[in-house]
């Protein structure tokens, strides 16, 4: 009989072979169970600290714990809006942009009611100085009817207001995003990631927003119409995210900020 | 083995297993909500769906880094083996993961608007030929559907009915989905904000990922090289021809010495019952796995992947299993064992090598 086996041999021998049927051997055993609990704390922390990794989202609230009602004239072009007087400043004229619920503009829901006084029920959204409104169901715009005097006075004086004042040419850079998200109902709600959700929400008619920061790095938004003052959210889907360059001209009504783009107002950069 | 299929063999180890795997998973994912809740509330919160299509992304991403590193770990450590057993039960429940990923940012992202929720994933947003607007999710969704391919063909019954060979080629295509999910991110998350820890995460797995395999196709070509013979080309003459692979006495017992002879299929010799020989084909029917790697067990040659069994005496599985494997011949001259490279038929029995004196 051979002796004169491997000096290694012993030491193979021994090393443990798992078979997925049979037992464990024990050596394996106490091998797993140490691997295991270190692998479940590795994913406790993991989760900690990728969560702990992320950024907070720009400050914005979308109110859907409370139905708030808001008074005002509503104009339907281009976009839906809510003139009134700011509750705290009655001199101040407040805009509130209307939206429906889900991915929809609310120019169905409003289209009977232009130029009237309404009441209109709704989740507020609130970004910045913005305010927007999103319709909390089909029959929640209502037309004031019994007009108390204070209602007609303010419709009066909501009615006699300037109209749009032309404010000239302009030319800036920035991202197109969908009011709608961008004002607080999606945190964050723009960017590449928020893409595909901003072009359906303007293919659905939600106002269509240019974010450009000035020197100062502060943030201001345009609304975005057709070069006549019209609904450009279709137009402008496409650009959604993308670095542009629009051109146009800067228009001013209550106080908000519109431009009025050229024909070929949108340049990707 | 290949007889009579259930849906899961399931066994306390199995349990077990997958008890560890939820386990992590469910903390993973609970501390990355809650927390988030925690640390980013009030005004500057981060929208509940939006938590959770990050929670669910990670999760899965660290999950098919994960798995990716086991073939090699094991290769490296067979202590790793165990984890290579059931990688099939990781793989199922990363696809469920995945899913639940695909079906909060379909429901946040793409529904409640006027396209169809899935046209839109398809259609919206992005343009191929420019670099900054590349859509991404194209891209998860290919991962997505070589996942669920996988996941469809990962039971034993498709692995019988389609073949190794074809079986082995579905599932390797986990690195294509590898490959796909690096882009979706690159396409996605990355552009959206390269600022956070993602670079980090993405490039530790990639660098992880890689590593392990490059470091083990080393080790691995290393050990390949002191087995590979050469021999003078025999064209099917009748006189064996016989390749001397070493001592006999330098192989353990119940283990194998693997030799390639002319980089054919590799031949893997066996000593059990301290003096006995058998030469068998290294390739287990079952997922091709590496039988030289494995040992005797109760006088059956053992897969080291999935403990499949052969005889040696002919390289068939005990009844009531079906599986055959090649077999060689083999003969013994003053302690040098000399191989024929031309293999019999699967379950061919030859005469075994019984060294008495
Ligand atoms: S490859 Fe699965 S048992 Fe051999």
């Amino acid at each position: 009989m051979p002796t004169n086996k491997p000096e290694n041999a012993t030491e193979q021998e021994a090393a443990p072979f798992f078979v997925g049927y049979l037992p464990m051997p024990p050596q394996l055993k106490s091998f797993y169970w140490r691997l295991a609990a270190v692998l479940i704390v590795v994913c406790g922390l993991l989760g900690y600290w990728v969560a702990a990794q992320q950024k907070p989202a720009s400050p914005a609230h979308w109110n859907t714990a409370q139905i708030s009602t808001i008074q005002g004239l509503l104009s339907v072009r281009p976009y839906p809006i809510l003139h009134r007087f700011n509750p705290q400043n009655p001199h101040q004229v407040e805009s509130i942009l209307l939206v429906s619920p889900g991915k929809h503009s609310a120019a169905e829901w409003s289209a009977d009611f232009a130029q009237q006084m309404v009441s209109v029920d709704g989740y507020e959204i609130h970004r910045g100085g913005w305010t927007m409104l999103e319709i909390a169901a089909q029959d929640a715009v209502k037309k004031i009817t019994e007009a108390s005097a204070q209602t007609k006075s303010q419709l009066q004086r909501l009615s006699a207001l300037p109209a749009t004042q032309l404010l000239g040419e302009i030319s800036l850079q920035g991202e197109i995003v969908d009011s709608k998200c961008f004002l607080g109902v999606m945190k964050p709600g723009a960017g590449k990631i928020h893409k595909a959700c901003a072009e359906v929400c303007m293919l659905g008619g939600i106002p269509p927003m240019l974010i450009a920061k000035d020197a100062t790095q502060q943030q201001f938004g345009y609304l975005l119409t057709t070069a006549d003052g019209g609904n450009a959210a279709a137009l402008s889907a496409k650009f959604a995210a993308e670095t542009v360059q629009i051109s146009g001209q800067l228009q001013q009504q209550g106080d908000l900020l519109f431009i009025a783009m050229n024909e070929d107002g949108i340049q990707r950069r | 083995m290949s007889h009579g299929y259930v849906a899961v063999n399931w066994n306390r180890r199995k349990q077990l297993y997958d008890i560890c795997v939820w386990l992590g998973i469910v903390l993973y994912v609970a501390l990355f909500i809650g927390l988030s809740n925690v640390f980013y509330a009030g005004e500057q919160s981060i929208s509940m769906p939006i938590i959770l299509i990050r929670a669910f992304s990670s999760c899965a991403f660290l999950m098919l880094s994960f798995i990716l590193c086991i073939g090699p770990l094991a290769r490296l450590d067979r202590r790793f083996l165990p984890l290579l057993y059931n990688r099939r039960h990781l793989g199922v429940s990363l696809l469920v993961v995945a899913l639940l990923h695909a079906a909060v940012a379909i429901y946040w992202y793409h529904s409640f608007g006027v396209l169809n929720p899935i046209v839109s994933v398809f259609t919206s947003g992005g343009d191929y030929r420019s670099l900054s607007d590349v859509p991404f999710q194209t891209f998860g969704a290919a991962a997505l559907l070589i996942l669920l391919l996988m996941a469809a063909t990962s039971h034993d019954y498709w692995n019988a009915t389609l073949g190794a060979p074809l079986w082995k080629a579905i599932h390797i295509s986990v690195y294509f989905a590898y490959a796909l999910v690096i882009v979706h991110i690159l396409f996605g998350a990355l552009q959206q904000d390269n600022t956070g820890i993602l670079p980090w995460m993405a490039g530790a797995s990639v660098a992880l990922v890689g590593g392990l395999h490059l470091i083990t196709a080393f080790a691995k070509a290393g050990a390949d090289r002191q087995i590979r013979v050469r021999a003078p080309a025999h064209d099917a003459a009748p006189e064996p021809c016989w390749v001397a692979v070493g001592d006999w006495q330098e192989i353990p017992n119940n283990r194998a010495r693997v030799v390639s002879i002319n980089d054919a299929e590799r031949i893997a010799i066996f000593r059990y019952d301290e003096t006995k020989l058998a030469a068998v084909s290294n390739v287990c029917q079952h997922q091709n796995g590496p039988l030289g790697e494995g040992r005797v067990v109760d006088g059956l040659i053992t897969c080291p992947w999935h403990g499949y069994q052969y005889k040696p005496e002919d390289g068939c599985s005990p009844p009531p299993f079906t599986e055959k494997i090649k077999t060689y011949q083999l003969k013994v001259e003053a302690s040098q064992v000399l191989v024929n490279p031309v293999p019999l038929p699967a379950g061919a029995p030859r005469p075994i090598i019984h060294i008495t004196a």
